[in-house]
């Protein structure tokens, strides 16, 4: 009997532990969630006590961004202060680092409702799902006029997303290794490129490290089809083309320069181990690579990793991805300035105009220490290592006009990840191509019929 | 005689009722978090839900055709059979150590330990390291040149075929410690007496093996091996680590997140997420079939 007692009572224990668990873990929740009021109400309690703290403020922000805790201390620590200045009633903006979480991660952060005042806006999440999470930050038209890409994440309209910098696409490489192998040459046009690629392989030295097995590093291929077809909206020209790597297209075009590279052995050999970028910088800032393909944000990372490995910071230089030949001031090269991730504001913000505020006021000032240029049309400041860029009378910049959101979805039902991340590069162009066989074209507008 | 039935009758009730307060809490939890969520995957397997609250359409079974008839969604298959090879592969490694390390060695309690090690080690930071393994240079292609092999080292993770083996070979190797605890723990329980007398029969150790050991530790076999079938159809951690399911070694689950997370397709993904329901439900039934027939006529301790 007394062994009966005993199991009820340790059962009805459990049961009632098991309860105060979940009420434990939702207030805990709403906490988090919530801290901001939690915060607002202590320091309301504590100015109703001494007069002293009453001018102090009483609003807490919170910012989701992608950059590391050292990072903040740095460099988003004087953005806040400066906003504080001229706004005293915000009393703190709280970080929270997304480094090293990736978007899906991000995304079920947004679905599980518990995210904060300002938050990267996943690169995947459609179009058509913005406005479940995030506010409307303005007119995308009058955003445009403001800012590079100010109406990029635009839909019906509305901008939910500012850049926090624009970058240029084009080369990294390694100056001192094309002096030893190339005469010092930076190419200029894609036979001094390739000639360049063939000398760099004869001494044993990587050409172009394409990280494709990361997949997020291959997307510059992409937009490289944009700068080869000379039409700044050519990437939403996909949604009305059945064929879109039908032979001529610049897509196809851009592809078939990739599996040169990859049949002509320039590639570095491992394509498919995923996460290598670390590596990667390192084997550029080392001379065992020649060029990287990727935006002017690696630029400062490439060099670190060079002064790492022993050499200067100088031993890395940008240059316009050389896609064509007889390049001269009347045939110019393309440069396009691209956009980087956006940052939008929670729609159940407690504070919703603050953060609106706050979240364009830390996109102007973020981006030169992000290794960025500045996203303000007007007086947005440049890298001072690629002012050079604009003095070359064979260089012309451009902007891409805002994605239609129909790409990603039309990208899903043929599964084909084109103008987001493209992986696809890899297994249907590249490995074929290193496996012995040939760019898989007719696979991917195969796929791509799927849509019509 | 009558009051005390009556007594009896009333006391049941109320045990009854007792039984059922204390029941209702947990079976509302297994009801909300493991029938609701599985009931409503199942009704958006048959929509094109794109993951939140925005208006879907119901397709019927056009996300199941679509799996299968698509050379991506079918490559999951082929990926699986490299882990299901790797499976009983990694049965007949683990049956083996067990057959050994049970008889009483000296030192067999530190190799156990050995053994046993990796599985108890996280999938991803054993994923990271084997990156390492495989990269160019690095442990394995040292491993090789050590022993003279030289002609043998590639780029593993380029072949879609070498990459697989590779990624197969570490669900091996990370999942033999945990089938040999089994087997020996099983392997135990045989009272010793059986052995002595088959001993004093003249039964050599492969007899032993074969008229004690074997009918003892069917059962588990079949549990082991079953488990090792749904294993191969399930496995994320590895391919998406070391590979990103690219180069033809997406798994079921890697696609299934990509198809998900990168696609925003939630409802094909949630017909994937059936689909691999109801395959291991399969492999559960037919194991039960097979081995509850030999059970009833076979071996019984």
């Amino acid at each position: 009997m007394n062994k009966k007692i005993l199991s009820l009572v340790l059962a009805a224990t459990l049961t009632v532990s098991m309860l105060f668990g979940c009420g434990n873990t939702s207030t805990g929740q709403a906490d988090a969630g919530e801290e901001s009021i939690s915060d607002e109400t202590i320091v309301d309690n504590a100015a109703e006590n001494t007069e002293e703290t009453a001018s102090e403020g009483t609003i807490t922000l919170s910012m989701a961004f992608h950059n590391t805790e050292e990072f903040y201390e740095e460099s988003i620590v004087p953005i806040v202060e400066e906003f504080k200045q001229i706004h005293p009633e915000v009393k703190d903006i709280t970080y929270t680092t997304l480094s090293g979480m990736g978007d899906e991660q991000q995304v079920t952060r947004l679905t599980g409702g518990q995210y904060e005042d300002i938050v990267l806006v996943p690169t995947i999440l459609l179009a058509s799902e913005w406005s479940n999470y995030f506010a409307p930050l303005g007119d995308a038209s009058e955003m445009a006029e403001k800012y590079y890409y100010g109406d990029y994440m635009q839909y019906e309209g509305q901008s939910y997303g500012i850049p926090i910098g624009v970058v240029y696409e084009g080369l990294l490489y390694n100056k001192k290794v094309l002096e030893q192998y190339c005469d010092g040459n930076v190419p200029k046009t894609l036979d001094e490129l390739l000639d360049d690629c063939a000398k760099l392989q004869e001494n044993g030295v990587i050409g172009f490290y394409t990280n494709a097995g990361s997949i997020w590093t291959m997307r510059y291929w992409d937009n490289l089809a944009i700068t080869m077809s000379d039409d700044p909206d050519y990437a939403n020209k996909i949604v009305d083309t059945q064929e879109p790597w039908a032979e001529g297209s610049s897509l196809r075009d851009s592809a078939d320069l990739l599996a040169r590279l990859a049949s002509g052995g320039y590639l570095e050999p491992d394509v498919v181990t995923a996460d290598q970028w670390d590596i990667s910088l390192t084997s550029l800032g080392s001379g065992q690579t020649a060029f990287m393909f990727t935006g002017t944000w690696a630029l400062s990372q490439a060099q670190d990793h060079a002064v790492e490995a022993g050499f200067s910071a100088d031993d890395i230089g940008f240059a316009p991805f050389p896609y064509k030949n007889d390049v001269n001031a009347d045939n110019k090269l393309n440069l396009r300035v691209a956009q980087d991730v956006f940052l939008g504001v929670n729609k159940n913000s407690e504070n919703l105009d603050l953060a609106k505020e706050f979240c364009a006021f830390f996109c102007e000032r973020v981006s030169l220490a992000m290794g960025m240029n500045e996203i303000m049309i007007d007086g947005g400041k440049n890298q001072p290592d690629l002012a050079f860029l604009q003095e070359l009378d064979y260089v012309q910049t451009y902007t891409s006009p805002a994605r239609d959101s129909k790409i990603a979805e039309m990208a899903g039902i043929a599964g084909i990840d084109v103008y987001n991340f493209d992986g696809f590069l890899l297994d249907y162009v590249i490995l074929p191509v290193l496996n012995g066989g040939e760019p898989e074209y007719d696979k991917l507008n195969e796929a791509w019929k799927k849509n019509f | 005689m009558a009051k005390m039935n009556r007594l009896a009758a009333k006391r049941q009730r109320e045990k009854n009722k007792i039984i059922i307060a204390f029941l209702i809490v947990p079976l509302l939890f297994l009801l909300y978090f493991t029938v609701y969520p599985v009931v409503t995957m199942l009704l958006y397997s048959f929509t094109d839900w794109k993951g939140s609250a925005t208006p879907f359409s119901v397709l019927g079974v056009k996300n199941y055709v679509e799996i299968f008839t698509t050379d991506t969604y079918r490559n999951i298959f082929k990926t699986a059979s490299y882990y299901l090879v790797a499976g009983i592969v990694q049965q007949l490694i683990s049956l083996f150590l067990a057959v050994i390390m049970g008889k009483a060695l000296r030192g067999s309690g530190i190799f156990k330990g050995f053994i046993f090690f990796p599985f108890i080690m996280n999938g991803v930071a054993v994923s990271m390291v084997f990156r390492m393994f495989y990269q160019i240079g690095g442990g394995l292609d040292v491993l090789l040149k050590a022993i003279g092999m030289e002609q043998c080292i590639r780029v593993w993770m380029t072949n879609p075929v070498t990459s697989n083996i590779c990624l197969a070979f570490i669900y091996l190797w990370k999942n033999v410690g945990y089938s040999f605890l089994i087997y020996l723990g099983t392997m135990q329980s045989v009272p010793g007496e059986y052995y002595d007398a088959a001993a004093i029969d003249g039964a050599g150790m492969w007899m032993q093996f074969k008229e004690i050991t074997f009918p003892a530790i069917k059962m588990i076999i079949g549990m082991m091996v079953t488990l090792s079938i749904v294993g191969s159809i399930s496995v994320f951690d590895i391919p998406y680590v070391l590979t990103n399911g690219k180069n033809s070694t997406n798994s079921f689950a890697t696609t299934l997140v990509e198809t998900a997370f990168t696609y925003s397709r939630y409802g094909l993904a949630c017909a994937m997420a059936i689909i691999m329901l109801l395959l291991a439900a399969i492999v559960m039934v037919f194991k039960n079939m097979v081995f509850k027939e030999e059970n009833d006529n076979g071996y019984n301790r």
